[in-house]
């Protein structure tokens, strides 16, 4: 068995225990679902929501429920120590969080997909103009935003305020993710408005620094 | 293969607070090692970092004089005090994801097979969530085992067993002590420790015989 093959074990193992659990994509639905539904309210579910406000309150759903959804998964992992088996295993370890990342972002894309709909029907909102462009940012905002918070579950791992510490770090670390993946959800809504190549590149560098880092230091981040 | 687990000159702090100072270990093959300490005096830490699951502040864990990389871990079977189980996975998918991990052949029949040796054919296809304590401890027994290690690390691997399961475990691990493996066993029970070639004990932070 090769090293991709244990990957797809680590890969099945999450979305298995997903299908018979289902806490992550339940959890995320079932919050964002309330999140959207309050704002909605708060809103009166303004007929002509602004491109700029409805990418900024689709991006801070999808902050939260992700940022949620990660501490879920967390605890399953958790729950009978199971997290630990497989840096047990004759592996290399940073293959764990790929398959955790690689599964999470899997999960929260499923969900992501429910809730924009809602988002979209609930919120009035105008059907994107550039939908691929829509799709792929909402499918690399989600990947950089499920990696970050993977790598931030591992880091809070050994700490007994991790439920906490996820969400609380997650912010700060996503704010100019968050801002780039708010200015470009803006142009796939209203293409009128410019989004520079400097936005698509720190989405980019996010994924490159969530994509290396634990390659690099996921062994170490285990043993401390 | 046949090896030694050493740690040389372990120290191991925790917010500053030494746990384990200047500990020196070998684990030769065939011994059958019992430590038994009070609690909060290191022992989990200890066996942590015999497992490579924590790094010491300072000092060096070595299989047969090399540090434990992925490949020694291979050698090594552990129990700490959680199973090491997934709840929402059935006990037979729990083996066969540690066999795949372990990268062992026909991992369900070997799963299979395990699971009729610890008495779980029954419940194979049981959510470990909906095991009881002494299912849950013999199926990560049985994880321990699958892949034929060298050194088994365990911590108190007789909780929740009941006397039958217990009087097969022990006969498993006389066993294994008596071809060439070696066991190191955490155990708050004196008759346990006595039954060992090895007795240690941690006081202060460091490990000496008792």
């Amino acid at each position: 068995m090769n090293s991709v093959q244990v990957f797809w074990t680590l890969v099945w193992k999450d979305l298995r225990a997903e299908m018979r659990g289902g806490r992550f994509v339940v959890s995320c639905l079932s919050f964002g679902v309330l999140m959207v539904l309050i704002v909605g309210m708060a809103l009166n579910a303004a007929p002509h929501l602004p491109a700029s406000w409805a990418s900024g309150l689709l991006w801070m759903v999808l902050f939260f429920t992700t940022a949620l959804a990660m501490t879920r998964h967390d605890a399953k992992e958790q729950e009978f120590g199971g997290w630990m088996g497989p840096w047990l295993a004759p592996i290399d370890r940073s293959l764990v969080f790929y398959a955790r990342w690689c599964a999470a972002w899997f999960m929260v894309l499923v969900a992501s997909v429910g809730l924009i709909a809602l988002f979209f029907i609930i919120l009035n909102v105008p059907f994107p103009v550039a939908f691929g462009t829509f799709v792929a940012v909402v499918a690399a905002g989600t990947l950089a935003l499920s990696g970050a918070g993977t790598l931030l579950a591992t880091l809070a791992g050994q700490s007994s305020l991790r439920e906490v510490l996820v969400p609380i770090l997650l912010f700060p670390i996503s704010i100019p993710l968050f801002l780039a993946l708010i200015r470009l959800t803006w142009h796939a809504l209203d293409p009128a408005v410019i989004a520079g190549a400097a936005w698509v590149e720190i989405v980019g560098a996010y994924l490159v620094v969530v994509g290396v880092l634990p390659w690099l230091l996921y062994e170490l981040i285990l043993e401390v | 293969m046949k090896g030694v687990l050493a740690l040389t000159g372990v120290y191991k702090e925790y917010n500053l607070r030494p746990v384990l100072e200047d500990v020196h270990l070998r684990l030769e093959p065939g011994q059958r090692v019992a430590l038994s300490a009070p609690n909060g005096s290191g022992k989990s830490t200890l066996i942590q970092i015999l497992a490579g699951l924590s790094r010491p502040t300072r000092g060096a864990v070595t299989w047969s004089g090399r540090p434990l990389d992925a490949a020694a871990r291979r050698c090594l079977g552990v129990l700490l005090q959680q199973p090491m189980l997934y709840g929402d996975l059935t006990g037979r998918e729990n083996l066969v994801f540690f066999a795949r991990l372990y990268r062992l052949a026909e991992a369900r029949q070997l799963a299979d097979r395990w699971l009729a040796e610890v008495g779980l054919d029954d419940s194979a296809q049981v959510r470990v969530r909906e095991y009881s304590k002494g299912m849950k401890q013999r199926l990560a027994l049985a994880r321990c085992l699958l892949h034929g290690p060298r050194v088994l690390l365990l911590d108190e691997p007789f909780d929740g067993l009941d006397t039958a399961s217990r009087a097969y475990f022990e006969g498993r691990f006389d066993a294994f002590a008596k071809a060439g493996g070696t066991l190191f066993l955490v155990t708050h029970h004196p008759e346990e420790a006595r039954q060992m070639d090895r007795q240690l004990t941690i006081r202060f932070g460091r490990v000496r015989e008792s």
